[in-house]
Parts: structure tokens; C-alpha cells; sequence
């Protein structure tokens, strides 16, 4: 495991968020490495390696998505329902990272059986703190299928 | 109820019974006075005969007396004897004589039966005077010359002979009165046997006219029940229409009217119930479609609770974010990217800002609107591109405004934001087309004014060309906006009563959005008045 790099699929069409989601990643000083698309099209053109991503070196499958739910073209949950009816992807964990705190997106989620459901704190410290625990644990501790 | 009239069900009946009881009755006085004329004649006949009989025998028995009486005086062994037997054949003469007399003066006129008895009838009568007589001439003679007289001998042997034919005549006479007599009862007998007949075939008449009149009266009676159960039958169909003829006996006629006097209430409440049901129901539906639109509002306001969290919590977690690493980077001195972070917070600040206004520009839609008049849509379409002249002018973009748009009614300065955002929304994606083209028209659908604002930009995937109206809803997370100008679109041009829709191949070729405006008709006329 140590061996391969870690790959991340962001899922996030605000620059902004992404940016911080990328430094506060970098900080923590992971292994990984993180591919960021802006879209539902993106993500599953990254996914099933096409469209843009047809060169599968530059789309290496990820061990764990971020997945934010709003999301141009292709909704969040559109995405999850897609990952998880396929043969081929469903064992990625998909970590659903969002603003929303419906309990209605919260049981959606669930529902296309989302592995993770966390929602983006608005304080700072939160934010970074959820950040790095959320590398640590699925780079560190969790195993992967 | 029913009162007891001429035409009532119980007059009927009793009429009836009455008159079946006096042809039994009438019948029955008919036989005994049939019966009894045909026994009276007949009894008058038999007593005749009888008589007529009883008269000839006693006719002959006094011939023979006589005759005795005769004998023994003419062939008396003593005088003593002699002298007795003509005393007493004087008076049995005379008795005689008077017995004939009698006979005559009780035959006389007499019905006789014509033909022979009538002939024997005439010899006896005579035959007897005549017998009579000769027994006194032979009484005479004897008396004078004896037995051995010449002429004693010749007026016995006279006497014996009209002896002999009147008790032949007699016996003649008896014998065809008994014949008659027995004619007579046979005759009485077939009499009597045919007046019972006649009897017997009236009361079988009497006994059939009866049962028609029966039948009769039991018909008058069921025919307007039936007629009653075939219209209660189809009133129970279900076609109320149907009224009972008030025909027969008068508690029928009192029964139809009480049942049409129903079947008319039943109409009465059927009607108001089809009423009431219809009103329910059209209560019902406009109920149900204040509850849909109620929904349907909910439904938007629970999305716009959603998405406005959503987006205003989102440029929050990006300026709480950017604060923290500057200030992070502050402590450490780190001056690397301060400015980019800056320019992230500012820009997350004008979007909350943006976002804002457009939420509050939302929800004033419907809730304030300016008064309605008649606009000129071709002066309007050039009022909202004087205000995106910048952008278009930056762009290059050849605008085309067709010459005879018509006149709507409306509010003027939404109207002017439906065209200045559409044109607004075409520049924004007219992607990297070298000669850039943006066409105000309109055409006609059917009977339908469809308004157009038209570009050969990016385009619209079918897929999304309905998503882009929803609030929020961006195609292109690049592009500048709140995401909000569609939705506000949509809002404006459906207040006015109107529908809107996107019209595009796909993406590269363009897109153009449509849109009616019901104008003079809809919901523009009905909110001119105060």
C-alpha cells in the first residue's frame, strides 16, 4: 500500500473550498495525491477514465472520493448513485463533503450508500481539524478493498 | 284516505258481488217459475186425462149396471124380483141420464185432442142417449108382450148391439186416453228435465259471466298497480322521469299522485344533490389546486430555504477559511499569496452581497409589482440592451432586434429585466464564437406569441435545459453570478401569466430562450382593476 501513492478525487466546484481543502491537505504533509474536478460530468469522465481523462496515467483510480453534493450538470448524489451501481468502482469509499445539514441530503446520502457523510465546518480551527483527521484516517487507518 | 265513490276499489267489489248475486238469484227465480208453469200445464193436462178416463169408466160401468139390471129384469124367476129390478133401473136410468148430461155439459168445450179420439169422442155421446134410450124401449116392450114378443126379441138384440158398440168405443176411447196420458207425463217429465237444463245452463252462465266480471274488476285493479311497479321499476333504474298515469279505481289515482308527489321530491333532492355534489366537487378541485400551487410553493420555499443556506454558508466557510491561514500566515510571517487569499475573501464577500440582493430582488417578484400598461415590446427590448451595452460593445456582439414587435401589457420595468437578463445570460455564454450574434424576435404558435431572445453561443444540452431556470442552478461554476438571474427570469415572465422554456441542439450551437406573454388576455386584465 505504502508503495502507491495515494490518490484523492475532489469533487468540488467552488475554487475557494478546493483551495483550502488542497492546503490544508499539503499542511498535514499526507502522501497523497488529490485530482480536482468541478463538476458531476468530471468526476465520472475521471471515473471511468473518458472524455478528458481517456489517458488513464493522468486518472489513476482514486481510494477514496470527496464528493461535494451541489455540483454543476451532474448532481453530487447523481455521482454517488453511479459509483456505487457499478461493478467496477463501487468499493471506492466515497466521503460525502458538503455545506448542507439537511437531514434530507444527510439520509439521500446514506441512502446511495455513501461511506461518509461531513459537513464543512464554518469555524477555521474546525475546519483544519476535520481536515486532518479526515487525511489521517483514510490514509492511515482505514483499509482498503 | 280514500273516500268510499263511485269509482273506489271496495264500490267495485261490492258492485260486483251484487251483481253476480242477483243473476243467481235471477236465475233461480227463473227455474222455479219455469219449472212451476211447465208442472202447471202439465197437471192440468194429466187431471184432464184423468178425468176424461175416469168418466168413460164410470160411463161404462153404469152401461153395464144398466145392462144388468136389464137382463135381470127380463130373465126375473119371480115378479117380486121383476118389480125390484125395475125400480131400480128406473133410477139407475135416471141416473144415467143425468151422468151423460153432466158429461156432455163437462166435455163441452172440452180440448180435446184432434183425430181419432175427437171421432170416438162424438160417437160416444150419442151411443150413450141411444143405448140409453133402446134400454127403455126394451123396459117398454118387455113390459107389454114378455119375453116371447115379437118385438121383445128385436129390441133386445138391438140393445145388445149398441150395447156392444158403445163399450167399444169406450174401451177404444179409454184406451187412447191412457195412451195420451202417458204421452202427457212423458212430456212433463222432458219439461221438467228441460227447464232444469235451462236452469241449470243459465246458473253456468251466470257462473262464467261471474268470473269475467271477476277477472274484469281484478284487472281494473291490477292494471294500474302494474302500470305503478313498471314506473317504480324504472324510477329505480334510475330514470326519475317517470310519471305514474292516475287510471282505475280512485285509491289509484290518490296512490299515483301520492307517488309522483314523492318521485317529483326525489327529483327535488336528486337535482340538489347532483348540486351540491358538483358544487363539492368544483370546491374540491379548486381546493386541490390551492393546495398543488400551496405545494408547489412550499416545495420552492423549502428549495430556496436549502440553497440559500447552502450558498450563503459557502462563502462563509471560505472567508472563515482564508482568515485563518492569513492570519496563520501573518504570524509566521509568511507574505506569500496574501493577496490571492484577499482577493478570495472579497470575492466570497461581493458574492454574499450579490446573493443578497438578488434573494431580496426574488422575493419582491409578485409582491410588488408596478401598475400594468400597454409597452411596446420592440421599445423595450431597446431600453434593456442600452443597459448591457458595455458587455455587448466588449464582446462584439452584432444585436439584432426584429422591427414589428407587437404591443403587450405588463409591467414595464420587469419586463425590461426579463430582456436585459436573457441578454445578459447570452453574453455570458457565447463561449468563443468569433462572430458573436444576439437576436431579439418573435413568432407564432398557432395562436401563441412566443418571444425569443436568441444566440450562437455555447448552448444548452437537452439534459440541462430545464435545470437552468432552477435557482442556484449553474451550468459553469466559472461563470460570474449568483446563479439567480434565470430563476428570476422565469418568475417575472410566470406572474405575468407566461411560460418560459429553452430552445437549443446542443452544446456549440447556440441557445435560444422563449417565452409568452399572455398580454391582453390571463391574469394582466383581471389585475388592472384595483
Amino acid at each position: 500500500m505504502k508503495e502507491k501513492p495515494f490518490e484523492i478525487l475532489l469533487v468540488e466546484d467552488n475554487p475557494d473550498h478546493a483551495k483550502l481543502v488542497l492546503r490544508s491537505f499539503k499542511e498535514n504533509q499526507l502522501a497523497c495525491t488529490i485530482h480536482h474536478v468541478t463538476d458531476g460530468e468530471m468526476a465520472l469522465d475521471y471515473l471511468h477514465q473518458r472524455g478528458a481523462y481517456a489517458e488513464s496515467a493522468n486518472c489513476p483510480r482514486p481510494h477514496v472520493v470527496l464528493l461535494d453534493l451541489r455540483i454543476p450538470k451532474v448532481d453530487g448524489l447523481e455521482v454517488l448513485r453511479v459509483i456505487k451501481t457499478s461493478e467496477e468502482l463501487r468499493r471506492i469509499p466515497v466521503v460525502i463533503l458538503t455545506t448542507s445539514e439537511a437531514e434530507a441530503d444527510l439520509g439521500r446520502a446514506y441512502d446511495g450508500y455513501a461511506n461518509s457523510y461531513l459537513v464543512k465546518p464554518v469555524d477555521f480551527e474546525s475546519f483544519i481539524h476535520l481536515m486532518h483527521n479526515l487525511g489521517f484516517y483514510w490514509l492511515t487507518y482505514n483499509r482498503q478493498a | 284516505m280514500a273516500k268510499l265513490s263511485a269509482n273506489s276499489i271496495g264500490t267495485r267489489l261490492i258492485a260486483g258481488f251484487l251483481l253476480v248475486a242477483f243473476l243467481a238469484l235471477g236465475t233461480g227465480v227463473f227455474g222455479y217459475f219455469q219449472i212451476r208453469r211447465v208442472s202447471g200445464i202439465m197437471a192440468q193436462e194429466l187431471t184432464e186425462r184423468s178425468e176424461a178416463r175416469y168418466i168413460s169408466t164410470k160411463l161404462r160401468i153404469e152401461a153395464l149396471e144398466v145392462h144388468a139390471l136389464v137382463n135381470s129384469y127380463v130373465s126375473a124367476a119371480s115378479k117380486e124380483i121383476g118389480i125390484r129390478s125395475a125400480t131400480r133401473f128406473a133410477d139407475k136410468t135416471y141416473i144415467l141420464n143425468e151422468f151423460i148430461r153432466q158429461m156432455e155439459s163437462h166435455f163441452h168445450g172440452y180440448p180435446l185432442p184432434a183425430g181419432r179420439e175427437q171421432a170416438i169422442w162424438s160417437e160416444i155421446v150419442p151411443l150413450s142417449y141411444a143405448y140409453l134410450e133402446q134400454a127403455r124401449t126394451v123396459m117398454r116392450i118387455f113390459g107389454q108382450q114378455g119375453l116371447d114378443g115379437a118385438q121383445t126379441q128385436a129390441s133386445l138384440n138391438r140393445f145388445e148391439e149398441i150395447r156392444g158398440k158403445l163399450l167399444e168405443n169406450l174401451i177404444e176411447f179409454e184406451g187412447e186416453e191412457t195412451g195420451l196420458l202417458y204421452a202427457s207425463q212423458q212430456r212433463a217429465r222432458d219439461s221438467i228435465a228441460q227447464a232444469l237444463v235451462m236452469t241449470l245452463g243459465l246458473s253456468a252462465l251466470v257462473l262464467v259471466g261471474g268470473a269475467i266480471l271477476g277477472l274484469l274488476i281484478s284487472r281494473g285493479i291490477t292494471r294500474p298497480v302494474d302500470h305503478l311497479v313498471a314506473v317504480a321499476q324504472r324510477i329505480t333504474a334510475g330514470d326519475l322521469e317517470g310519471v305514474a298515469k292516475g287510471g282505475g279505481p280512485c285509491e289509484m289515482g290518490v296512490l299515483a299522485k301520492a307517488f309522483n308527489a314523492m318521485t317529483a321530491r326525489l327529483r327535488d333532492l336528486v337535482g340538489s344533490l347532483e348540486r351540491n355534489v358538483a358544487e363539492l366537487l368544483r370546491a374540491k378541485s379548486e381546493q386541490e389546486s390551492l393546495v398543488a400551487e400551496l405545494e408547489a410553493r412550499n416545495a420552492e420555499l423549502a428549495r430556496f430555504t436549502y440553497t440559500v443556506s447552502h450558498d450563503l454558508k459557502s462563502p462563509l466557510i471560505t472567508i472563515k477559511g482564508f482568515m485563518g491561514y492569513l492570519a496563520k500566515d501573518a504570524r509566521s510571517g509568511n507574505l506569500e499569496g496574501l493577496e490571492e487569499d484577499i482577493a478570495s475573501i472579497s470575492n466570497a464577500a461581493d458574492k454574499m452581497q450579490a446573493l443578497l440582493k438578488d434573494l431580496l430582488e426574488l422575493s419582491r417578484i409578485g409582491r410588488l409589482m408596478n401598475p400594468l400598461e400597454e409597452v411596446a415590446f420592440g421599445e423595450l427590448a431597446c431600453e434593456a440592451v442600452e443597459l448591457v451595452k458595455g458587455r455587448l460593445l466588449e464582446r462584439e456582439v452584432d444585436l439584432d432586434i426584429a422591427p414589428d414587435l407587437p404591443t403587450v401589457f405588463g409591467d414595464r420595468a420587469r419586463l425590461r429585466e426579463v430582456v436585459q437578463n436573457l441578454v445578459d445570460n447570452a453574453v455570458k455564454f457565447l463561449g468563443d464564437q468569433p462572430k458573436p450574434r444576439i437576436e431579439i424576435g418573435m413568432r407564432r404558435d398557432g395562436d401563441e406569441t412566443v418571444f425569443f431572445v436568441r444566440d450562437n453561443g455555447m448552448g444548452i444540452a437537452p439534459a440541462y435545459q430545464q435545470k437552468v431556470f432552477g435557482l442556484f442552478e449553474k451550468l459553469d461554476p466559472a461563470s460570474d453570478g449568483s446563479g439567480m438571474g434565470l430563476a428570476i427570469v422565469k418568475r417575472i415572465v410566470e406572474v405575468h401569466g407566461g411560460r418560459i422554456w429553452a430552445e437549443s441542439e446542443g452544446p456549440g450551437k447556440g441557445a435560444a430562450f422563449c417565452f409568452t406573454l399572455p398580454g391582453n388576455r390571463g391574469i394582466a386584465t383581471e389585475e388592472r382593476k384595483p
